[in-house]
């Protein structure tokens, strides 16, 4: 690339920051933490939608979408600017619709059909909720050990199983469906990517409520749900393959923008730390010293991480020191707010969905930083992962 | 001096990194200074660094130096850390960020230039004023295991806060008395110095704080850099020595309870580094908040290579207890560098203000 190219390429990147900087500025919702502290899950899904439709319509929810959809085919390096802007003005998350945004979006743009495509994609974008029916009770970290059933029959598949943690499934009108199609092959390769309406005969949906007392995620039950054979992604039997371009589909975004909140509310912690009369003793602001370092580190780890993969340098593991880099800072994080706040940390107020792990109710956050710690793979597969993979370990044997 | 440094005008810190590891691998064996009795290579690894121009990258192009930014000498200081150098270097090269200012005192541009060419060496400290007595010229006092190569001549030493000040002192000078204490690490040289009634010579007398933040940057970024570099090597040696160590018909790399601490110790050491990179191109740019930054890195830095070398050891088993291997070598230069110049704890209480204020709302 000339230089002049790439200059040009810079000014792009700039103006677009400040265009999206001065939209947040106008249309986040100024109070909006305030406002819905203590919300009900009802209340957080209208709030959700009212904010995705907002998004849309600047063209600020779809920019990874291909040219042609609202604020499509912006470059990766755009999208890194978008979400640290949206994190910089401290908007909500767009935790329902992440899902329906890039999961679901990007299998359907990556290996969906046109049909496939022009049958759900419009939707996504009026604010059809999709869910990932990934993780079953018996497949956890061992994702590919998945024993939810499906039978042709005719131009059919007939399910049977049970999917767990699928996020908001009781909202859900879609879900993304791994199930076992060749029971007799190894495991990765008898799997089956299905689309299947929520709607469908056969399916029940049980939230589940975790240790924060709400339920921000689901089991689906399957019984004799028919799914056509043209909700099938790709081919039979290689849905892994299309499963593993799912869970790609964010390309580190989600960190970008949460490691950006976490650092952008450190002035919680200092808060805390100051609160009078006292200030932070000795040890206490030692410890504030070594999180902020942390957390420093941690940003400028996921910058030079985002700028690789613009570049097309990744490197094997990247991703796993990414994400278990921000898990533990979380936790610390979130860690230090409680001790922070001693004995009214323990009292009970209401908390806010719809954040990251910086609410500022550090109960709340801490308990619920446990999710970046489990979820997408937990930090013990991470460090296989990282031991396997990068520092070339062997694997331990298998039972 | 060599090609690379003849031919550029920017020197690519990669090229400098091949070359530094070239030289190193030639001239330091770890186990010497542990020998019976010890071997001192210094001398001659200090000759072949000066005559590859090392004390010049960065020295000021007027002063007859290369102009290079700090981001050329990183990469070397964590090759010198890989290898557990026992020239340290970084104290002479970080006294030329004030020795060479233009504003420095005629005595301290002397020096500089013999600095720069490797034919004067220094050691520096930074002392709270309360750590000396000084009346007019004259000082009083007592430094405690400043890192001070083999063929140290001068003393740059900076005093911190209100009254800062920057005072020159020849090791020959009467009233100096330098003492080599014996230290647990043998792979840094350091000295004791008592000061009796010296007259010391004024190194700067205007924008002195300034000069002693550059200063200390430079000294927190060569020890971040080293202390990297140390727990890089001794990660790679360990993950080496699971892969090859057989029990129970297995390589103990392969379990869970091993290699996730290996793990762990890989992605504390590749966050230390981010921060340390980022910490140096700041330092390299000359910005305003660079020492805070690089004090930060250093915190990070020290903190991951103490923790894997220690790990080292239990994770080595039997072997790693023993004096012929080398684990002792790493575990000993990890608590030295988290101590030199000031402790992990007084760091953090001279960064805690300003981090407060850089995070406050």
């Amino acid at each position: 690339m000339g230089e002049a190219a790439l200059m040009s390429q810079n000014e792009q990147l700039d103006n677009f920051r400040a265009t999206v900087r001065e939209w947040m500025v106008q249309n986040v919702p100024r109070d909006w933490r305030a406002r819905q502290a203590g919300d009900n899950i009802e209340e957080f899904i209208a709030s959700q939608r009212e904010w995705l439709s907002r998004l849309v319509a600047a063209g600020y929810a779809t920019p990874h979408w291909p040219e042609g959809w609202p604020g499509g085919g912006r470059s990766l390096a755009e999208q890194v600017a978008l979400f640290e802007e949206i994190a910089r003005v401290d908007a909500p998350r767009m935790s329902l619709y992440f899902v329906s945004l890039y999961h679901a979006a990007m299998t359907l743009v990556e290996c969906g059909t046109p049909e496939q495509q022009a049958r759900y994609l419009p939707g996504i974008l009026k604010g059809d909720v999709w869910v990932q029916g990934f993780s079953e009770p018996g497949a956890g970290s061992d994702l590919a050990a998945l024993k939810t059933r499906a039978e042709r029959k005719g131009e059919s598949y007939i399910v049977n199983g049970q999917k767990v943690w699928s996020t908001l499934g009781q909202f859900a009108d879609y879900c993304l469906l791994l199930v076992r199609t060749d029971p007799t092959a190894k495991k990765q390769a008898g799997i089956t990517f299905l689309l299947m309406d929520m709607k469908s005969k056969g399916v029940t949906v049980r939230p589940i409520r975790q240790v924060t007392g709400d339920e921000e995620f689901a089991e689906i039950f399957l019984d004799d749900v028919e799914i056509p054979v043209e909700n099938r992604v790709g081919a039979e039997n290689e849905g892994w393959g299309v499963a593993q371009v799912t869970l790609s589909s964010e390309r580190g975004l989600t960190l970008v923008e949460l490691t950006e909140r976490m650092y952008r509310s450190l002035w919680r912690l200092i808060a805390a730390a100051e609160a009078p009369p006292a200030g932070p003793d000795v040890e206490t602001s030692r410890a504030m010293v070594d999180l902020i370092g942390r957390i420093e580190a941690l940003r400028a780890l996921v910058g030079e991480f985002m700028a690789r993969r613009i570049a097309g340098q990744e490197a094997i593991g990247d991703a796993s020191i990414l994400k278990l880099a921000y898990a533990r800072t979380a936790r610390a994080y979130t860690e230090m707010g409680l001790r922070l706040q001693g004995i009214s940390g323990q009292r009970f107020t209401p908390y806010i969905l719809g954040a990251g792990y910086e609410t500022g109710n550090w109960m709340f956050d801490f308990l619920n930083s446990y999710q970046f710690n489990i979820a997408g793979g937990a930090n013990e597969i991470q460090r296989n992962i990282i031991s396997e993979r990068m520092l070339m370990l062997p694997r331990e044997k298998m039972a | 001096m060599s090609e690379i440094l003849a031919e550029q005008s920017t020197i690519d810190p990669e090229e400098m990194r091949d070359a530094a590891r070239r030289l190193l691998a030639d001239r330091v064996n770890r186990r010497a200074p542990y020998a019976e009795p010890p071997r001192d290579e210094s001398e001659t690894l200090f000759a072949a660094m000066s005559e590859q121009g090392w004390a010049l990258l960065t020295a000021p192009e007027e002063t007859g130096g290369l102009g290079q930014s700090f981001a050329a000498l990183a990469p070397i200081y964590e090759e010198m850390g890989k290898v557990m150098s026992p020239v340290a270097l970084f104290p002479s090269l970080a006294s030329l960020e004030l020795l060479t200012l233009e504003s420095a005192s005629p005595a301290a541009r002397a020096l500089a230039e013999k600095v720069a060419c490797g034919d004067a060496q220094v050691a520096v400290a930074i002392v709270r004023p309360d750590t000396l007595s000084v009346e007019g010229e004259c000082l009083n006092g007592m430094l405690l295991a400043l890192p001070a190569d083999i063929g140290s001549d001068h003393l740059l030493l900076l005093v911190d806060g209100a009254e800062a000040a920057a005072w020159l002192i020849e090791f020959s000078a009467p009233g100096v008395l330098i003492t080599r204490p014996e230290m647990w690490d043998r792979s840094r040289p350091v000295i004791d110095i008592k000061l009796e009634d010296v007259d010391a010579i004024r190194a700067l007398s205007e924008e002195i704080s300034a000069a002693i933040e550059r200063v200390r940057g430079h000294l927190e970024l060569a020890l971040t850099w080293d202390s990297l570099g140390g727990a890089r090597q001794s990660l790679d040696e360990t993950v080496a020595y699971m892969m090859s160590r057989q029990q129970f018909g297995r390589p103990i790399g392969s379990f869970q309870a091993l290699k996730h601490r290996a793990a762990d110790h890989k992605l504390s050491i590749d966050v230390a580094t981010a921060l340390a990179r980022e910490a140096t191109d700041a330092f390299a740019k000359g910005a305003q908040d660079a020492a805070v930054r690089a004090s930060q890195a250093r915190l990070l830095a020290d903190e991951s290579y103490h923790a894997m070398a220690e790990d080292a050891v239990q994770l080595h088993g039997g072997i790693g207890f023993t004096w012929e291997h080398d684990c002792h070598l790493f575990l000993k230069r990890a608590l030295l560098n988290e101590m030199l110049y000031d402790s992990p704890e007084a760091r953090r209480d001279r960064l805690a203000p300003t981090l407060f204020k850089r995070m406050r709302r």
